[in-house]
């Protein structure tokens, strides 16, 4: 044999002895009685320990995770419910005022015999009651309105609109309210073309407003303008109690209320509304304010990018544009206010005293009527319907009343006519006309 | 003189009583739960025995000889490191088993809960997750895998770790003390409990080659292998280290370290002597048809320095760290003049212990590791 051969003899003698003697080991199997595998064995549950550890780790960071997100929920929750409670506290309190309120003065006449009540008297009190009564169904708007802001996600839809007709409108809303306070409520717009939306926009105007109207005992409101280089911005200025700087911010959460800002109305949601709408419209709410001589709230809105279409025509309520409308109260200052809140929503108006001067293709050509339940001479809104409206008509008839008495309300809802309680609501009543003569119209 | 949980103090004293003497000097000698030492092994034993009993009547007193000693203070030869314990935030219970061979899982069983028991009637914390196990075994014994497995098996959830006793590389006379006197061919088992926080560790340093050598001809029993890849065992080893056969010794056994894979894992097998007939000693467990892979080191002193920082970040500032450090470490450090730099990593995370001829951790025995537990402030 050459040296290659011997070579090669020794090469595969040796790779012989590898095979068998990882032959053996690997027909040995397991044997625990043997060290190495002894160690092996071990080493291998050490492995395993550590990956089961690994894994019971990664689990247990996981469930801290979830244990992290629980609390959380739980936080907000106990919020929520914080807030819930806040609120039925807040409902429970305010609506209790005017209830007792209600109940003493229902008290008081019921106990009182016919001889000790004058007539003026009895007024008095129904009245005390009524106020009452806007004062519970204010609350229930505002809660409304905070319950909705707070279960939807507000989505603003952007319009082009005049400045002026918009706040033109408000303003005469505004000085319907201010004067029953004795409040002087004056106007200074510009035409000019702004972007946004404007139902948020009208609500938080109307808001701010009230808001002026509600805390001002004497003076005057002014809606007024200042061109800004981002917009228009809308001032509402009061001659108010003012607000103390610390509470600037404050104002704005919810059920909220300054002791020198209550008079025992609303829940303080209202510029908690305002600032959730104003959010919703890309814009904030300013508000600068002297203790003793007035607030200034005020927004900027985004001047208009492109022409309207037509200048008004994203405005609300725009049924009632060349809607031909008969009012018919006897008290001249309610008819004059009425004649030009109705006429300010684009609406043409007449209007009679009695309702029997008015002729009858003013009849036939009316949308909608609206009249006073007590008129003169112990004649009542049904018998003006009966005698001079239903002959000629059958408009929908919008009767108001002061009068609240149950079995009035049970006569007029078996009329099918709409009722509307003293003393009207603006928003109210442009609402309820709006419905009836797009109803109407259908 | 220190009152601290914890206190270390070595020192190289040749006279046994002056050695003690001079680390009581610097260990307060009362109230303690357990006295633990590192001894080099060329101390005279009775003398040293006798110091101990001295200095120390009313402790428990425990220990093993070793391949040096390693303290807050350095790395030392032919010393005696102590470590002493107070019984304010330990207990410890111990047992010492002469006949390591003989160790079934009944009567492992029966000593591991004799121990359990007796730490819960002074335990200082809960039991569970409070106490850990150490072993202090004969270092020349070849029983550690079988023994570890049913010590293992019985200790149940209490963590495991130790050392395998040295002689400063003599390979004659590796012992343990316990109760007095030094024993041979013995284990010495501890269960340690502690108000501390403490983890157990084991890591290497060692990174896999290529080279692959097959265990062809062995003596399993006595974990000598004659024949590697079929051909002489020290003739194939020097072959794959790319050195002469001649320049086989415990320097290069520990800068050319052999691994086995099992599972994702490497573990050291280390060579502990060559043998006239070309076959090789090995410190722990070894059978035909195993296959070694080569290895080399990578940065003792970077990898040992993140990984008690990492320690740190996780359990705190360090009051001990116990350390069974295998000997091959020692020796590569000493070659590379790393001493310095690892000394004051001894010094920044209170590093005490002794250089091993083998690991014990989680029921292994390891090679070429520093195993240990870290020992944080107090829970």
């Amino acid at each position: 044999m050459s040296n290659d051969d011997t070579d090669l003899a020794a090469e595969n003698q040796r790779l012989k002895k590898i095979n068998a003697a990882l032959i053996s080991r690997v027909e040995a199997g397991h044997n625990e009685s043997q060290a190495y595998d002894s160690f092996a064995h071990s080493v291998y549950l050490a492995d395993q320990v550590r990956e089961r550890t690994a894994a019971l780790n990664t689990a247990l960071s996981q469930l801290q995770q979830t244990n992290h997100e629980l609390i959380l929920a739980q936080q907000s929750a106990e919020q929520a419910n914080q807030s819930k409670s806040k609120l039925m506290a807040a409902i429970g309190h305010d609506l209790m005022q005017p209830i007792c309120a209600t109940r003493l003065i229902a008290g008081a006449l019921k106990e009182a015999d016919s001889h000790s009540l004058s007539e003026p008297n009895i007024q008095k009190k129904l009245r005390a009651i009524d106020t009452a009564m806007v004062d519970m169904e204010d609350l229930l708007d505002s809660l409304l309105h905070f319950a909705k802001l707070e279960s939807n996600n507000i989505e603003a839809t952007v319009t082009i609109f005049d400045a002026a007709s918009l706040l033109e409108q408000l303003a005469i809303e505004s000085q319907y309210l201010a004067q029953e306070k004795g409040l002087d409520c004056r106007i200074h717009i510009p035409h000019c073309q702004l972007e946004g939306d404007i139902r948020l926009l009208t609500r938080v105007l109307r808001n701010l407003i009230s808001n002026a109207i509600k805390f001002t005992d004497q003076g005057s409101i002014l809606i007024g303008c200042r061109p800004r280089r981002d917009g228009l911005e809308i001032q509402i200025w009061d001659t108010g109690c003012g607000i103390e700087d610390q509470d600037l911010e404050a104002i704005f959460d919810e059920f909220t209320q300054l002791p020198n800002r209550t008079n025992g109305q609303g829940l303080g949601l209202g510029l908690a509304n305002v600032k959730k709408l104003c959010r919703a419209m890309g814009t904030a709410i300013k508000v600068r304010s002297q203790v003793g001589k007035g607030s200034c709230f005020s927004l900027t809105v985004p001047y208009a990018t492109r022409p309207a279409k037509t200048a008004t025509s994203d405005l609300p309520y725009q049924h009632l544009k060349q809607c031909q409308i008969v009012v018919i109260d006897n008290d001249t200052s309610v008819r004059n206010a009425l004649t030009d809140l109705i006429s300010s929503w684009g609406a043409k108006v007449r209007s009679s005293a009695t309702g029997l001067d008015l002729k009858p293709e003013i009849i036939q050509q009316a949308d909608a009527f609206v009249l006073d339940y007590h008129l003169d001479k112990n004649t009542t809104g049904l018998d003006i319907f009966t005698r001079v409206i239903s002959p000629n008509s059958h408009s929908p008839v919008l009767m108001i009343t002061a009068n609240r008495d149950e079995e009035l309300a049970n006569q007029l809802a078996a009329s099918q006519h709409q009722l509307l309680y003293k003393p009207i609501r603006p928003a109210k009543l442009r609402s309820t006309l709006t419905s009836l003569v797009a109803h109407q119209a259908r | 003189m220190s009152t601290a949980n914890i206190q270390t103090a070595s020192s190289s004293h040749a006279d046994p009583n002056l050695a003690v003497a001079d680390i009581a000097q610097q260990i307060a000698v009362n109230d303690l739960a357990l006295v633990l030492f590192f001894c080099s092994s060329e101390y005279p034993q009775q003398d040293l025995a006798a110091a101990l009993a001295k200095y120390y009547p009313h402790t428990p007193v425990v220990g093993c000889t070793s391949a040096g000693e390693l303290s807050p203070d350095g790395y030392h030869h032919h010393s005696i490191t102590l470590i002493a314990f107070n019984d304010h935030n330990f207990t410890c219970a111990s047992a010492l088993v002469t006949d390591m061979a003989n160790l079934t899982l009944a009567s492992g069983q029966q000593l591991i809960d004799d121990l359990v028991h007796q730490i819960d009637q002074s335990c200082v914390a809960p039991v569970k997750e409070n106490t850990f196990a150490l072993t202090l075994l004969d270092g020349l014994s070849i029983q550690e895998e079988a023994f570890l497995k049913v010590l293992n098996a019985s200790l149940g959830n209490i963590p495991l770790l130790g050392g395998s006793a040295g002689d400063d590389l003599h390979f004659q006379n590796t012992q343990v003390f316990y109760q007095g006197q030094f024993h041979s061919s013995a284990a010495l088992i501890l269960l340690i409990n502690t108000r501390h926080q403490f983890h157990c560790f084991s890591q290497h340093h060692l990174l896999p080659m290529d080279d692959k050598l097959v265990v062809t001809h062995a003596d399993a029993k006595r974990r000598r292998v004659y024949e590697l890849n079929g051909l002489p065992a020290s003739t194939e080893y020097a072959r794959v280290c790319g050195i002469p056969e001649s320049q086989l010794h415990n320097l290069n056994f520990a800068i050319y370290p052999l691994v086995v894979k099992v599972g994702q894992n490497i573990y050291a097998r280390s060579v502990q002597k060559v043998h006239s007939d070309h076959s090789l000693s090995f410190y722990s467990a070894i059978e035909i048809g195993v296959v070694l892979t080569t290895a080399k080191t990578q940065d003792i002193v970077q990898q040992t320095q993140s990984w008690l920082a990492e320690l740190q970040h996780h359990y705190g500032q360090p009051q001990l760290v116990l350390a069974f450090d295998c000997i091959f470490r020692l020796l590569e450090i000493d070659h590379q003049q790393w001493q310095p730099a690892m000394a004051s990593i001894l010094n920044q995370y209170q590093v005490a212990g002794f250089s091993t001829y083998g690991e014990q951790y989680q029921g292994s025995h390891l090679n070429h590791t520093l195993t240990g537990v870290y020992l944080g402030p107090v829970r």
